[in-house]
């Protein structure tokens, strides 16, 4: 639970750093016509938002399992739905050694 | 049964009678509405919808709407009730020299949202097979004599919003009550703010106060900014650097009657304000949307809202998958 300033404070710095990454790694693996600055953190991935489709979300495992190092099991794919719900995925996985490298 | 309760989990028909409708005609038309939108509908095909806005002249949000690509140069542009003037306005003076025309069909046409889990079960039965080839975001007519049919999506659950000529409303609202088999299918639309509240769903008119930009309420992704006729464009280029505050979705514990314009904290550190805020039948708890400090706007936070000092947590949007959505992902 983070529930001080300084806790709030070092989980945002951490946490933009790994959505930046989530977003350019989106951005070059996807090939999407937009800079990462045009992707709001809630926007959603499929359908509405940035409209992608089945086979976007493999590759979008593929990068965050090599990008992230983690492992992204079939049970998780219904946490693919937005920049914010994956970078929740990755900090669940992550330890914050593993986030350092 | 609530009528929120019915929406989430079996199927309700709500009537969106007062919200903005205007049609968009003529050889110039997807000119005319490319001028105005931040999307682009260059690229929309006929029997295509695309959720995209009408940015203000200071890279705020003068409306969201939905634009619906019809055969022969034709559009339908669907918004919130409070909406319609400016858009009315922003169209109007786009269509001006231009060989289009645009045209208020809010009170010509009928507009109604059948939603939930249940609901293409109940509009198959009232309209047949070609209800399940309507995939996300595609438009098509159905029934006979057909209304249109339209894949959109405000609340999270399965939606269908169909528009026919006035007249036929009766019967169309008469044919859907047949198909759910005596079922009460009409709800009031007292659920609909709380629905798109829990999915992250922004109403312009509720959520997004005047001064507020669209990368502050996280819409960007509804502009094509590599647009040569985007409009406003250097306002927005502006408010891309100038973003102090974002909207984030919360849960707070208690009811929300007294919450908007509450103050939310950590510690004795003031982040932001709730803007509004529903009680969640699914969660128990208030779903809210607040604008907090632009460092701090970000999910898994907890703090203390007003000065009751009640807990609320920042969480990811939508708060919770709905029936429909969890359904399709098996």
């Amino acid at each position: 639970m983070i529930s001080t300033l300084a806790e709030a404070r070092a989980h945002a710095a951490r946490r933009r750093e790994l959505t930046h990454r989530l977003k350019e790694t989106l951005v070059e693996r996807l090939d999407l016509d937009r800079r990462t600055d045009e992707i709001p953190d809630d926007c959603l991935l499929f359908g509405v938002g940035l409209g992608l489709d089945s086979v976007d979300a493999l590759e979008i495992v593929v990068a965050v399992e090599s990008e992230f190092g983690i492992r992204v099991e079939d049970d998780d794919m219904k946490e693919i739905r937005s920049v914010n719900s994956i970078v929740d995925l990755i900090l669940s996985r992550q330890t914050p050694k593993e986030d350092a490298r | 049964m609530t009528d929120y309760r019915r929406l989430r989990t079996q199927a309700g028909l709500a009537d969106l009678q007062a919200w903005t409708r205007f049609e968009l005609v003529g050889p110039q038309a997807c000119d005319a509405l490319d001028a105005v939108v931040g999307g682009n509908v260059r690229d929309l095909f006929e029997g295509r919808a695309a959720n995209t806005l009408i940015p203000s002249s200071s890279g705020g949000i003068e409306a969201i709407v939905w634009v619906i690509a019809l055969p022969e140069n034709g559009y339908r542009i669907v918004g919130e009730p409070e909406d319609g003037e400016a858009v009315g306005r922003a169209l109007a003076q786009s269509v001006a020299g231009r060989d289009a025309a645009i045209r208020d069909i809010r009170d010509e046409t009928f507009a109604l949202a059948l939603i939930g889990p249940e609901a293409e079960k109940v509009a198959w039965k009232a309209f047949g097979d070609e209800v399940h080839s309507i995939a996300f975001l595609n438009v098509m007519p159905v029934g006979d004599p057909a209304v249109l049919a339209a894949r959109i999506g405000y609340f999270g659950e399965y939606e269908l919003h169909l528009f026919g000529e006035i007249e036929r409303k009766q019967s169309i609202v008469d044919t859907l009550g047949k198909a759910a088999d005596g079922d009460p299918l009409v709800v009031g639309d007292g659920a609909l703010p709380t629905m798109m509240t829990e999915m992250g769903t922004l109403s312009r008119a509720r959520d997004v106060p005047p001064d507020v930009s669209v990368f502050e309420a996280g819409l960007q992704w509804m502009i094509d900014f590599r647009k040569e006729n985007l409009r406003s464009a250097e306002a927005l280029e502006h408010e891309k650097r100038a973003v102090h505050r974002k909207c984030v979705l919360m849960v707070v514990d208690g009811n929300a009657s007294d919450l908007r314009r509450q103050s939310v904290f950590i510690e004795d550190h003031e982040l932001g304000r709730i803007q509004s805020a529903f009680d969640s039948e699914t969660l128990g708890r208030s779903v809210a949307l607040a604008y907090l400090t632009e460092e701090l706007a970000i999910p898994g936070l907890t703090c203390v809202v007003g000065p009751a000092r009640r807990r609320g947590e920042t969480v990811s949007a939508p708060a919770f998958l709905g029936r429909s959505i969890l359904e399709n992902l098996g």
